[in-house]
């Protein structure tokens, strides 16, 4: 899971700098370009192709101080691309959320109603509001109503403009929610990874949430890349530590991205690699990739 | 009055030569008791090539190159100011969308009849469009190695550029904005490899394999290919 669609346009120019700097040179100096391809729907299905990965979920996201707008209505439009294999989060504003509050809440209720809406996506650090802040816990009171699980950026991010303060990353400030919203699934989305010292900063916190909540999953998607993780020490630790606290059920895989060509296939690789010498079995490895994301999410994942 | 058969010959060889070399190989030509040698031996055939990939042509010869690849284009001029100085004004420019004029001087490091190296230093500007765009003083130190071999010249560039980039941010405050400067630097290592085909004296191509590994080390860079066009040498100027 975790692959993000998008608008080139609707990218703040600091984090229009920031991806095009990533890009390899000649092809950073026609940067929208080489993004609207890769974010595409067309671009996106390409690379699970290229990955062999038979289904994956779009994540609409509302940061428009930091990463930019992918809009519900455009996860909807993408999903219709191929709706076997792509699933969507939906999400919503929340930088007026005083004035827009009721408003958002009902947008969202609609947009989970729309097929192939399975969960909701929160960034916390890229839309700047606390985790433990009750204002917004309506959210997560739509989400136990509707039955959708909710993904949460946990850890620092790269990108421009987003906080660092730990209030906003750190995820042991979920547990409030956590413990309020029994009946809903969070997904702690990269394990509280610090991006940008490249190093496990909320690992050990979402390992004991998972251990204490039975409502709690765990995604190490985008700490393993190349750029984030060079040796690959630290995906195979998380994946290691996962597994020795019992925890493989609740694991659920995601690479992040289309980020640049191949990428896609590259996590896959470096994830499978990362169970293999953690020690998984080929059971296990199967409900990490695929049973376990189908059982949360009560999605129907094919075969190809 | 009369002029034997052999002095005719000698004459227009010698007015050749005044053509292609200059004044001071026709007074000794003239001085010859014999034939001098031949056209061909004093401009070989690669006279093009050794002077656009290896660089520093003689004194008063200009030589025009003409590239276009992926990422890299460029026209530049080379023209031999003597006592092994060359004249350089390039433009190069990657996709049309990053553009670097410079001037420089090149100087004949060795020569052997087999052999051209040549060191350039060039001083110029840059300028990058786009959502990555950049612009700053840039300098290059390159060293051009050709190996002349009839019309066969491969030849190897390897050179260092820096490029002085300034970031300005403004920070406006209810009390007034405030700026602030600071200054990095883009290196960017530079190689190429190729091979030269003369056609004539005066005309040649090449195609050869560029690396520029732009903002070195923390980029990426894809390597480029490129076909080039060399017109030259024309002396007197």
């Amino acid at each position: 899971m975790h692959l993000h669609p998008g608008d080139w346009d609707e990218i703040p120019p600091a984090t229009q700098s920031f991806l095009a700097s990533r890009l390899p040179f000649p092809i950073n100096l026609d940067a929208p370009s080489a993004a609207r391809d890769a974010i595409s729907v067309s671009g996106i299905v390409a690379e699970m192709d290229k990955a062999g990965l038979s289904g994956s979920v779009l994540f609409a996201v509302y940061a428009p101080r930091t990463v930019g707008i992918a809009t519900n209505e455009l996860v909807r439009d993408d999903l219709a691309h191929d709706p076997q294999r792509l699933f969507g989060l939906a999400s919503l504003r929340v930088d007026a959320w005083q004035t827009e509050r009721d408003n958002q809440l009902v947008r969202l209720r609609q947009a989970l109603a729309w097929p192939g809406m399975v969960g909701i996506k929160l960034a916390h650090a890229h839309q700047h509001f606390r985790m433990d802040d009750p204002d917004y816990f309506g959210i997560y009171q739509v989400a136990t109503e509707m039955g959708k699980p909710v993904y949460l950026h946990t850890g620092t991010s790269p990108f421009p403009g987003t906080s660092q303060e730990p209030a906003e990353t750190d995820p042991a400030y979920l547990e409030p929610a956590i413990a309020a919203f029994p009946g809903t699934r969070f997904i702690l989305g990269h394990l509280g990874y610090d991006f940008s010292n490249q190093r496990h900063a909320g690992l050990e916190t979402c390992i004991a949430l998972a251990g204490k909540y039975s409502n709690v999953y765990l995604e190490p998607s985008a700490l393993g890349s190349k750029g984030s993780d060079p040796t690959g020490e630290n995906l195979t630790t998380a994946m290691r530590r996962m597994r020795e606290a019992g925890l493989v059920d609740r694991i659920i895989y995601g690479s992040d991205g289309p980020q640049s060509p191949g990428f896609v296939k590259d996590y896959l690789q470096r994830t499978v690699r990362a169970m293999h010498l953690g020690g998984y079995t080929s059971e296990e490895a199967a409900a990490v990739l695929s049973g376990n994301f189908a059982r949360v999410f009560g999605a129907t994942v094919q075969t190809l | 009055m009369s002029i034997a058969p052999y002095r005719t010959g000698a004459l227009v060889a010698a007015l050749l030569v005044l053509q292609v070399g200059g004044g001071a190989h026709a007074q000794s030509a003239l001085d010859a008791p014999t034939l001098p040698p031949a056209v061909s031996e004093v401009t070989p055939i690669h006279a093009v090539l050794a002077d656009m990939l290896g660089g520093t042509p003689q004194a008063r010869h200009l030589g025009i190159t003409v590239q276009g690849g992926w990422p890299w284009s460029l026209l530049r001029a080379n023209l031999g100011l003597g006592y092994r100085l060359t004249l350089i004004a390039d433009v190069e420019t990657a996709l049309g969308r990053r553009f670097r004029p410079t001037v420089g001087l090149g100087v004949r490091l060795a020569t052997h009849h087999r052999v051209r190296l040549s060191g350039e230093l060039l001083l110029g500007w840059l300028v990058q469009t786009g959502v990555t765009g950049r612009r700053g003083p840039t300098g290059e130190l390159r060293l051009r190695l050709a190996l002349l071999l009839g019309r066969a010249v491969p030849y190897l560039v390897l050179g260092t550029r820096h490029t002085l980039l300034a970031d300005r941010t403004v920070f406006e405050r209810a009390a007034g904005s405030e700026t602030s400067w600071s200054f990095r630097q883009e290196w960017t290592p530079w190689a190429t490899l190729g091979l030269g085909i003369a056609v004539t004296r005066n005309f040649g191509f090449d195609v050869g394999a560029d690396y520029g590994w732009v903002d070195a080390p923390q980029t990426i860079a894809l390597p480029g290919v490129h076909l080039g066009l060399h017109f030259g040498p024309r002396g007197g100027l």
